[in-house]
């Protein structure tokens, strides 16, 4: 499709292209979840489901996107036993 | 809008923010440099402080009015026939706006790329997308803009860094340009260049979390007023010739003397490229916002068939203009003062007559 674009109106019908398949990727959904997420729409900047993740211990928080019941995953400190003196 | 689309903060400051920077690739830059020659950076720091200001004032006065915005202040105000009177303005606006933007950017290729291609063609070709993103919604046209406007302003900054070892500081000398009262009295009319506050009237219903829209004001009127400064002022410092000569794309002009060694060439063609996504999300936008808008005047059910003539009446009037002179003055003047006296001075006289009418009624029910 790209390519007829392109022989039609060269780098305006690519950019064309690109536009309107954008949109039609950001109305998409798949079980209800956006096809862009979790980049589009932006909800939590602090999201754990992108490139860069934290440690196992450190995701306290479930996406924003799944529109979960509990937010939280787990607590903040996670790892209590480490920071234990003697008996608990 | 349908009534169940709305979108975020995120969104909604892309959508001022890339109106801004669509105006700027479109020539604002030397509207403003040609009124008021080397201080136009003076100019733009002065409007930009009177349109923050102006911001923070158009944000108390919706306060009163959650999740309203201009058309139904003005019906509170002065019933249906104002309400009629506004819709009315605001359609014709957007879309003298839509068509001159679309002619404006098609002249402009047709002079870079596309010499033998009609004039016609790449007009359809721009509003065929936005006719077909329309069926879609604006949920997906703001996280597309969302995106968009990221590149843009990314690609306007890159623009701007990279042609600064062509900066001549001499150039902004002599510092009042063509005197005082040009750059302060007179040079106040170029507070036209925050057209996007027409966006910002009608953004309060679509928002997901109303409370948001002080804040969404002020960021984009913050970041618009700071690409305006940049573009003003690289423009000042690169060319000598800009205050006196009437280009088409000054900041394409800024892209053609981009270098990046000598195994780039043409780096023109990706600027480009980002300026052809930003117009067609500034089209999707706006013809968006006049169906909402005439729905909201007429009461119809379902208004996504008006998108079609909408359309058309957008490719005929872009095709009235029969020469680029008339088009520059429409930009350079009947814009101009059709945005001073519709969006800054009617809108602000509603905004204001509707909280004290809205006061008396709270005083005479106590």
């Amino acid at each position: 499709m790209y390519i007829i674009l392109g022989y039609l109106a060269g780098f305006l019908g690519i950019a064309i292209g690109v536009f309107v398949q954008l949109v039609l990727l950001a109305d998409y959904k798949s079980f209800g979840v956006s096809y862009l997420a979790p980049y589009l729409p932006v909800t939590n900047l602090n999201t754990d489901t992108s490139y860069f993740i934290k440690p196992m211990w450190r995701r306290e928080k479930r996406a924003g996107f799944l529109n979960t019941k509990n937010p939280n995953s787990q607590e903040k400190i996670s790892m209590a036993w480490k920071f234990w003196k003697g008996n608990k | 809008m349908d009534s169940l689309q709305k979108i975020g903060k995120f969104e909604a400051t892309s959508i001022m923010v890339m109106v801004t920077i669509t105006q700027i690739v479109l020539n604002l830059p030397s509207c403003i440099i040609i009124n008021t020659g080397s201080s136009s950076w003076l100019n733009v720091l002065y409007v930009s402080i009177i349109a923050i200001l102006f911001c923070l004032f158009i944000c108390k006065l919706f306060k009163p009015f959650s999740s309203s915005d201009i058309v139904d202040i003005s019906e509170f105000l002065g019933g249906k026939i104002l309400k009629a009177i506004v819709g009315i303005l605001y359609i014709l606006f957007f879309i003298f706006l839509s068509s001159i933007v679309i002619r404006y950017f098609a002249s402009s290729l047709k002079l870079i790329y596309f010499e033998n291609s009609p004039l016609a063609f790449l007009l359809l070709l721009f509003l065929i997308p936005v006719l077909m993103v329309a069926k879609i919604g604006i949920k997906a046209i703001s996280k597309v803009n969302l995106i968009i406007t990221i590149i843009l302003s990314f690609s306007l900054l890159v623009i701007l860094f990279a042609t600064a070892k062509n900066f001549v500081f001499e150039q902004i000398y002599p510092i009042m340009g063509y005197g005082v009262d040009k750059t302060f009295l007179v040079g106040i009319c170029n507070i036209f260049a925050f057209s996007s506050f027409a966006y910002l009237f009608f953004l309060i219903p679509i928002l997901d979390n109303p409370n948001e829209f002080k804040k969404i004001a002020i960021s984009s009127t913050i970041i618009s007023a700071i690409y305006l400064f940049l573009s003003v002022i690289c423009l000042i410092m690169v060319f000598p010739f800009i205050s006196f000569t009437d280009e088409m794309l000054s900041v394409y002009l800024l892209t053609r003397i981009i270098e990046f060694g000598k195994f780039f060439q043409r780096v023109d063609a990706i600027f480009i490229f980002v300026w052809i996504l930003s117009t067609l999300s500034f089209l999707a936008f706006t013809t968006h916002l006049i169906t909402y808008i005439f729905k909201k005047i007429t009461k119809i059910k379902d208004n996504k068939e008006m998108i079609y003539i909408l359309i058309n009446l957008i490719f005929v009037l872009s095709l009235l203009y029969n020469n680029i002179a008339i088009l520059k003055f429409l930009q350079n003047v009947v814009f101009k003062y059709w945005t001073i006296i519709l969006v800054f001075i009617l809108s602000l006289i509603i905004l204001i007559l509707a909280n004290l009418k809205l006061k008396r009624r709270h005083f005479d029910a106590n």
